[in-house]
């Protein structure tokens, strides 16, 4: 497994980005249950539960990172190149794999969503092969299933130019870099502070859409 | 027209239809503005009412078809989720 750099300074906003990211994906999968629940389509029902997924796997990452950083503050020192691998215990490990799984299942899933009807009919369930989710595969695999996604959100944008989709268009793409930047994080420490800032502007990004969606429903 | 509309739309649309004439619609204006055939606007119309999102009144010999204050409910929250889906490339 390769080394995260990660600035000291940073240790535990991570956390922080996670769980304010986990809530606001609880919110959006509240709207596509809603969704489900007016349609019972099931392509709305992967979508909602793709949402759900993604969201308990950051609020799993959220605290199991804050569990690690409290424990490294009780009883470990900064050496300036800890990384996240040498600072948490085994149940900070054990979150970090479900995150793993959970998100590369949530993706599956979101993906699975925006395939046009007849390509779904004709696909079988593809098992991802799991033992090369780990880090830093698991984030090449994470873009490789969103950038289908991101591709469905440019084309709905550049179709329907208004701002809503515009805000989906972005947080998809801020994800996407979120886990394309993740995987140069052993070159910079500088490099997880942007892809966790791109993590939390993806998700304000749906938040806002949701704020949008709320208040103009009317 | 959409030939394809899904159930949700068509209850949508025959909401819209009796909104957009003051919330009380006739069958008939029901029937062509919906563009069903008679069979399936009964068929909708039934199952509209049995939702409690619309209910019918007679007057002056005329049978009128009104929306609810749940039918009401239904078209707002239908047009939130709408604009939710629609943001995302999704498909109502």
């Amino acid at each position: 497994m390769a080394s995260v750099l990660i600035p000291y300074r940073f240790y535990g906003v991570d956390s922080v980005f996670y769980i304010v990211s986990s809530i606001i994906g609880f919110l959006v999968s509240y709207y596509a249950y809603r969704l489900y629940d007016m349609t019972g389509r099931k392509s709305h029902l992967y979508f909602y539960l793709s949402f759900v997924l993604l969201s308990m796997g950051l609020m799993t990452i959220g605290l199991a990172s804050a569990y690690g950083y409290i424990n490294f503050f009780e009883h470990g020192q900064p050496s300036g190149q800890q990384t996240i691998i040498d600072t948490v215990a085994f149940v900070d490990d054990f979150g970090y794999w479900i995150y793993y799984i959970v998100s590369l299942v949530a993706y599956g899933l979101l993906s699975y969503s925006y395939l046009p009807d007849k390509t779904k009919a004709g696909l079988a369930p593809i098992m991802i092969p799991m033992w090369y989710t780990g880090f830093p595969y698991f984030n090449i695999l994470s873009f490789f299933l969103l950038s289908y996604v991101i591709f469905n959100a440019i084309v709905n944008y550049t179709s329907k130019k208004n701002l809503n989709s515009f805000l989906v268009m972005a947080a998809f793409s801020l994800i996407g870099l979120y886990h394309l930047l993740l995987f140069f994080t052993s070159f910079d420490k500088i490099i997880y502070v942007a892809a966790h800032l791109s993590l939390i502007l993806g998700f304000l990004s749906l938040l806002a859409m949701l704020m949008r969606v709320s208040r103009k429903g009317g | 027209m959409n030939p394809r509309r899904s159930k949700i739309h068509i209850y949508v649309d025959i909401l819209k239809l009796i909104n957009r004439k003051n919330g009380r619609a006739k069958p008939t204006h029901i029937l062509y503005g919906a563009n069903l055939s008679h069979i399936r606007l009964k068929k909708y119309l039934a199952q509209l009412l049995e939702s409690g999102f619309i209910q019918h009144i007679s007057e002056g010999g005329h049978t009128y078809y009104i929306i609810t204050q749940k039918g009401y409910e239904f078209l707002h929250e239908f047009k939130k989720i709408e604009q939710f889906s629609e943001a995302f490339g999704i498909l109502v």
